[in-house]
């Protein structure tokens, strides 16, 4: 009897083993040839063992994470292309109508529009409840459209604009400016005016203006919007059924950022044909004393130097955008991440989904430090930057986006279509083609008209 | 028809060699042209595609945007394609005497930025135009005028690019301006100088009425190539400020890339071939008349 019992557990024993062993396999190898694509734009990151003398290209951080995944999934082939951001909408458009996306992308900015033309997977079922707590929820409310998630959250904001303002010490201490105090910053709309108006000067006694407090870059609607954030408006009412940029609190930042340029003149004229590169080089010139932006603007500078197009190097700091005591704070809540186009096959769609959590997993978003980007993982910035020489302006950065609010609304509201008027709305403005209030009521009856169709 | 297919059997050579261009036009020009007409009354999505007849030709018609980029288009290609061609009789005319190495070296001078990107022309041309540090407000401090943003103001961001446009271009008509004007006789100028003309009567009584053909040939391409002005919009304005300088093409890239909505793209694409092919035979109509010498 206890000989059988012997036996009868040994082939049991046996046949777990073997089970259990083809179960292991089958995991890690497709039953059949599987190809994974996916295309991202140029990210400059460091991937594991990158030299620390040289700056990594845009090619590194793909080629190492492709390779990475292939070498933990045999069996599997994974092919990434670089997208360059001038045409990349074109070419995701182009490749979409063809039927031929990639499995994976990180889109620059996520698109309503692909959900609702159900090109996107949701990965709700691919989220652990681990994911769900450790990832910050507006990253996830980013890529949510009807209650589903379908954005594997990544990075945080697009490189801080509309958040933060970057600070130029050294013209602040010419001019006797003391700088925001930390832990946070921030600072209100007088005392941002009072300090704006010393920081505007002529350095060299001919009469013009050499420095100007900051600059405003009207066809960047990131940067824009925070400004309109000021007194406390809102692009849409509470509901999001109507424009409510044009209320008396958007009216009247709009009329403070006109204010700035032509009655304070803290800011050069020319305002509505300027962009966000505009103002980036103004700001690396010494031309003005603020700039736009988080951490990763500060690497923007190293990465400059380094490639021959800055000078040198200088020291920058990170603080709130000015607000208004009774309203408080504010910052531009955004992310980025990788999304996943339909699968038709349904192995191929969980190593799909496996390898865009491969991207976002913890250990690999800690290689966003190479690019001063703050992550979408709570655990991961816990300690990201913890010793580091950016330590201080991280902290004021992340600080900020405590305070974060999504400028555009939420996901399941896409303002692609009234972008364009956004923009023509602050150009109008800036111009003095219109005054703010005029701007900001034309632009509520076109938008309004195109969106809630009223 | 029996006299078709002789005719198909004669000159099959022919008809060989130009097969391979045709078959490249079709798959490439002809299909997708026709494609977009059919494109143009659907709504057309990923996985779906409505029938919505004329619906997106009247969205078009009904949208202020799609009015303002016809007047903009139309204001660009009169602004440009007078100047560009006066530019180019007018260098053709100066360089056309003088020895051949020196005319070749002009020739290759002015045609040079016709073989440069168009992305890189304009970036160069944002860096002059920048409002706080561009090489114009420079010179207009220098001078004691103030300085002007001006691809930021809705007067001045239009005329701006048809400046710059102005500019860069016209290598390739001074090109072929010198070209024909070579193929003139030479007798018909002697004959208008013993009849007593001076040599601005030769240039306007001879030279501009034997050079018809050539000017209709490029007017027609000009009109054509400004009415698809993009690249300069797009690198430089984006189409602002307040759609001062939006125009069809760049409309349409920016419904049908931005928007994703392709039919209504398609439909604002078959206005604009329609506007273009109409212009195109109202000008070979009133200028394309005979030239015989």
């Amino acid at each position: 009897m206890s000989r059988r019992l012997l036996v009868t557990l040994a082939v049991g024993l046996v046949l777990m083993i073997v089970l259990g062993t083809s179960g292991i396999a089958a995991e890690a190898a497709p039953s059949k040839p599987i190809t994974i694509t996916w295309w991202i734009n140029p990210w400059r990151i460091a991937p594991p063992g990158f030299p620390e003398d040289q700056a990594p290209g845009s090619e590194d951080f793909p080629k190492w994470a492709s390779e990475e995944f292939m070498r933990l999934h045999p069996g599997v082939t994974v092919k990434y292309e670089v997208v360059t951001n001038a045409g990349f909408d074109q070419k995701i458009a182009a490749a979409i109508l063809a039927g031929n996306p990639p499995d994976v992308l990180r889109p620059i900015g996520f698109r309503l529009e692909w959900v609702k033309q159900g090109v996107l997977e949701p990965i709700d079922d691919y989220l652990t409840a681990e994911d769900k707590q450790d990832f910050y929820q507006y990253a996830l409310d980013e890529g949510k459209v009807n209650g589903k998630y379908y954005l594997f959250p990544w990075n945080n904001s697009n490189n801080g604009m509309g958040s933060t303002l970057l600070l130029n010490p050294a013209i602040f201490a010419e001019r006797g400016v003391s700088l925001p105090k930390l832990p946070e910053r921030g600072w209100t709309v007088d005392e941002f005016l009072a300090a704006a108006k010393k920081l505007t000067f002529d350095r060299d006694g001919d009469g013009k203006i050499d420095v100007y407090a900051l600059s405003f870059p009207a066809t960047d609607l990131s940067v824009m919007m925070g400004w309109m954030h000021l007194f406390g408006a809102r692009l849409f009412n509470e509901d999001e059924t109507a424009i409510a940029l044009n209320s008396p609190e958007g009216v009247r930042a709009l009329e403070f950022v006109v204010d700035a340029i032509y009655k304070h003149k803290i800011a050069p004229e020319g305002a509505a044909g300027m962009g966000i590169y505009d103002s980036i080089n103004m700001f690396h010139q010494g031309k003005t004393a603020m700039g736009y932006g988080g951490p990763y603007e500060i690497g923007r500078i190293d990465r400059y130097v380094k490639e021959g197009s800055l000078k040198e190097a200088f020291p920058v700091h990170i603080a709130q955008y000015p607000h208004d005591p009774s309203v408080g704070p504010f910052a531009y809540h955004t992310s980025g991440g990788f999304v996943v186009f339909k699968q038709r096959d349904a192995e191929k769609k969980e190593l799909v989904m496996e390898f865009a959590k491969f991207l976002t997993n913890q250990e690999n978003m800690r290689l966003l430090k190479s690019l001063l980007y703050v992550t979408t993982r709570k655990s991961v910035n816990k300690d990201l930057y913890k010793g580091s020489t950016f330590e201080n302006e991280v902290e004021v950065y992340t600080r900020a986006l405590e305070y974060g609010i999504p400028y555009f609304g939420s996901s399941d509201i896409s303002t692609t279509p009234i972008d364009k008027h956004i923009q023509a709305m602050f150009e109008a403005a800036l111009s003095r083609s219109k005054t703010p209030k005029q701007a900001l009521d034309e632009f509520a009856a076109e938008a309004n008209k195109i969106m809630f169709k009223k | 028809m029996y006299s078709a297919m002789r005719a198909l059997r004669r000159d099959r050579w022919g008809y060989a060699f130009i097969l391979p261009s045709f078959v490249l036009f079709s798959l490439f020009y002809l299909v997708p042209v026709v494609w977009s007409g059919y494109l143009s009354l659907l709504e057309y999505g990923v996985f779906s595609r409505t029938w919505v007849g004329l619906a997106n030709y009247v969205e078009a018609i009904n949208d202020r945007i799609f009015r303002l980029a016809i007047r903009n288009t139309i204001l660009y290609t009169l602004g440009l394609v007078p100047l560009w061609l006066a530019k180019a009789l007018i260098v053709s005319a100066l360089i056309f005497p003088l020895s051949k190495p020196i005319q070749t070296f002009f020739k290759g001078a002015f045609y040079l930025p016709h073989v440069t990107s168009s992305v890189i022309t304009s970036m160069v041309w944002l860096w002059i135009y920048n409002p706080p540090f561009g090489l114009l407000n420079y010179f207009m401090e220098v001078l004691g005028l103030s300085p002007h943003a001006w691809l930021g103001d809705v007067r001045t961001a239009l005329p701006a690019i048809i400046f710059m446009q102005v500019v860069m271009g016209g290598g390739s008509s001074i090109v072929m301006i010198t070209a024909a004007m070579g193929s003139i006789p030479e007798h018909l100028y002697e004959a208008a100088y013993l009849d007593g003309a001076t040599k601005t009567q030769a240039f306007f009584k001879v030279t501009i009425p034997l050079l018809r053909p050539t000017l209709l040939y490029l007017l027609v391409t000009g009109t054509i190539s400004s009415f698809q002005v993009f690249t300069n919009v797009y690198m430089m304005t984006h189409g602002g400020p307040q759609f001062s300088t939006a125009t069809l093409v760049y409309l349409i890239y920016d419904t049908a890339f931005k928007q994703f909505n392709f039919g209504l793209a398609s439909a604002q694409a078959v206005v604009l071939f329609a506007m273009v092919f109409t212009l195109a035979l109202v000008q070979f109509k009133f200028l394309g008349q005979e030239v015989e010498y």
